[in-house]
């Protein structure tokens, strides 16, 4: 018998009347209640778990022998394998968007092949395990019966539709909307957001515009829907369409601030092979399994701790910068680095029912190591951050830090500074080391060759 | 112009049919009456491209197995 202090429940899973997540000593279950059973039993005697786990649409579980923290409800507990690190809409780049939309209906086609169909398709269902979107909630199917419409039309156009179509149409930075839009984004806003040549486009204006008409002239009517039945070819298409809707969204990553950032430094080739070097030294002095790259730009730091068999996330504010490098791990298929949208000067914060729902960034560590690489100047200069206080930040998020320091007269500095008034006095070396010497131990000094820069060692005291 | 005019009509006819006769969703999602009505209009107005559609793709799927590359590739396959 479980003792109940050892059990959290999962703040994410409460909704579904199916199920919910629960941790147990630091591993995840999740319990299957009583009325889910029939729905259960079907996925994995049909064969569809099966297959879905063979192509990697879906995570994969085994059978418990624990009991579940509401055993009068239980039918099952099962443990899920577990995600490395957790990842929202809000921090994908629109490929990333895009593929976890294809894997949703990639998966309800499969499903009608097994006479099965997913009643729910939040885009916070689907994570990325090995480099790739899966599907996390084992309880979204239920048996499909014939005739019915597609329960989860609304929530696809609101997590994936929407979001995609806005972010190419109209600005890449519009899935931040998922930050103030829990369930995906309202398709009223979105028609009105959207350029007036998107009604041209025969699944948006279905899709969003139409739909959107519809939910505001459907909203206040007492009406008793018909109870009409779509064939199974009419469900098909419709799924059909909403992919053909998502493959033909296209974003081509270029004319931000960062996404050509390698392309204009000022290291010569000698700084950039011995700031290389430097960081796999130091990299292996430390003991990290997972490892978070701040503002990691296409992530070609993240990669060397990844070549190590780290597993890494690669994080950086800028949109182009992020598609670039989900781009490319997917083309070289790497599946222990995962790119990821975040301002650091304001991360995800906790949101969703009682603030607790989606998990802030620094909920989600600390980490073993955090690469801070040509950042410290971006937070001190261009966004007035104390150095003290950047230390504190990084001190609750890892125990090792591999950080670099870019003096003042580094000709990245000058540019900064070019245009403004020099009101940094305490942006020294000697101030950075007394200041994160609060925080942390410094393990190593080392000079970049060819260059003024220096990479630091710490471990958070 | 004329054909976006007939597309509309189109819709709303097909949203006045759907008004008339009563049902009702068991789920724990609310789909929303106005997302349900549009679904079902899209869902029956694409139905029959959709099935030329998969007519065609077994048509070619049918000769492209019929072609020798596709034979030779199948009894690599059966080794």
């Amino acid at each position: 018998m479980i003792k109940p202090k050892t059990v959290k429940h999962d703040n994410a899973s409460f909704r579904d009347p199916s199920g919910f997540l629960f941790y147990k000593d630091c591993s995840i279950y999740r319990q299957i209640n009583k009325i889910y059973k029939d729905d259960y039993e079907h996925l994995i005697k049909s064969g569809l778990y099966s297959r879905l786990v063979e192509n990697q649409l879906l995570i994969p579980h085994k059978e418990a022998s624990i009991k579940g923290p509401m055993p009068g409800k239980a039918y099952k507990v099962i443990k899920p394998d577990q995600i490395p690190f957790i990842s929202y809409p809000y921090e994908w780049c629109f490929s990333q968007l895009k593929d976890a939309a294809l894997t949703t209906f990639k998966i309800e086609k499969i499903a009608m092949e097994y006479e099965m169909t997913l009643k729910d398709s939040s885009a916070y269902n689907i994570q990325f395990k090995n480099g790739k979107p899966v599907l996390i909630d084992t309880l979204s199917f239920k048996k499909y019966v014939k005739g019915e419409t597609w329960i989860a039309y609304r929530q696809a156009c609101q997590h994936f539709i929407a979001p995609l179509a806005l972010m190419a149409y109209r600005d890449i930075r519009l899935n931040q909307l998922f930050r103030i839009y829990l369930d995906g984004i309202p398709l009223d806003l979105a028609s009105s957001l959207l350029p007036s040549s998107t009604s041209f486009k025969a699944s948006l204006l279905s899709h969003i515009h139409l739909h959107s008409k519809s939910q505001k002239h459907f909203a206040d009517r007492k009406v008793n829907v018909g109870s009409h039945k779509i064939s199974r070819l009419s469900f098909l298409a419709l799924i059909d369409s909403l992919e053909s809707t998502v493959k033909n969204m296209k974003w081509r990553p270029q004319g931000t601030e960062w996404a050509d950032y390698y392309q204009d430094t000022n290291y010569s080739e000698e700084a950039f092979e011995d700031k290389k070097e430097i960081i796999k030294q130091l990299l292996q002095e430390t003991k990290t399994n997972k490892l978070w790259d701040l503002g990691a730009n296409d992530g070609f730091f993240s990669r060397i701790a990844a070549s190590q068999g780290i597993y890494t996330v690669s994080f950086d504010v800028d949109p182009a910068a992020v598609e670039k490098n989900y781009l490319r791990s997917i083309n070289n298929n790497e599946t222990n680095i995962l790119p990821l949208l975040l301002d650091l000067t304001n991360p995800s914060p906790s949101i969703g029912w009682e603030n607790k729902e989606r998990t802030s960034l620094i909920e989600r560590g600390p980490v073993d190591t955090v690469f801070a690489l040509a950042l410290i100047h971006h937070l001190a200069i261009s966004n007035n951050l104390p150095i003290v206080k950047i230390a504190e930040f990084f001190s609750s998020i890892c125990r090792y830090l591999i950080i670099e320091f870019v003096p003042k007269d580094d000709s990245q500095i000058q540019r900064m500074l070019s245009t403004r008034e020099d009101i940094f006095p305490d942006y020294t070396k000697d101030a950075f080391k007394k200041e994160f010497n609060k925080y942390f131990m410094i393990k190593k000094i080392e000079k970049i060759k060819d260059s003024k820069r220096m990479l630091y060692l710490m471990k958070k005291r | 112009m004329k054909h976006f005019k007939i597309f509309l009509s189109a819709f709303g006819l097909i949203i006045l049919f759907y008004l008339i006769a009563p049902c009702r969703i068991y789920a724990y999602l609310d789909a929303g009456t106005g997302s349900y009505i549009i679904q079902i209009i899209i869902a029956i107005a694409i139905g029959g491209a959709f099935g030329i559609k998969i007519f065609w793709r077994r048509i070619y799927g049918f000769f492209k197995n019929l072609s020798p590359k596709a034979k030779k590739n199948d009894k690599t396959k059966n080794r």
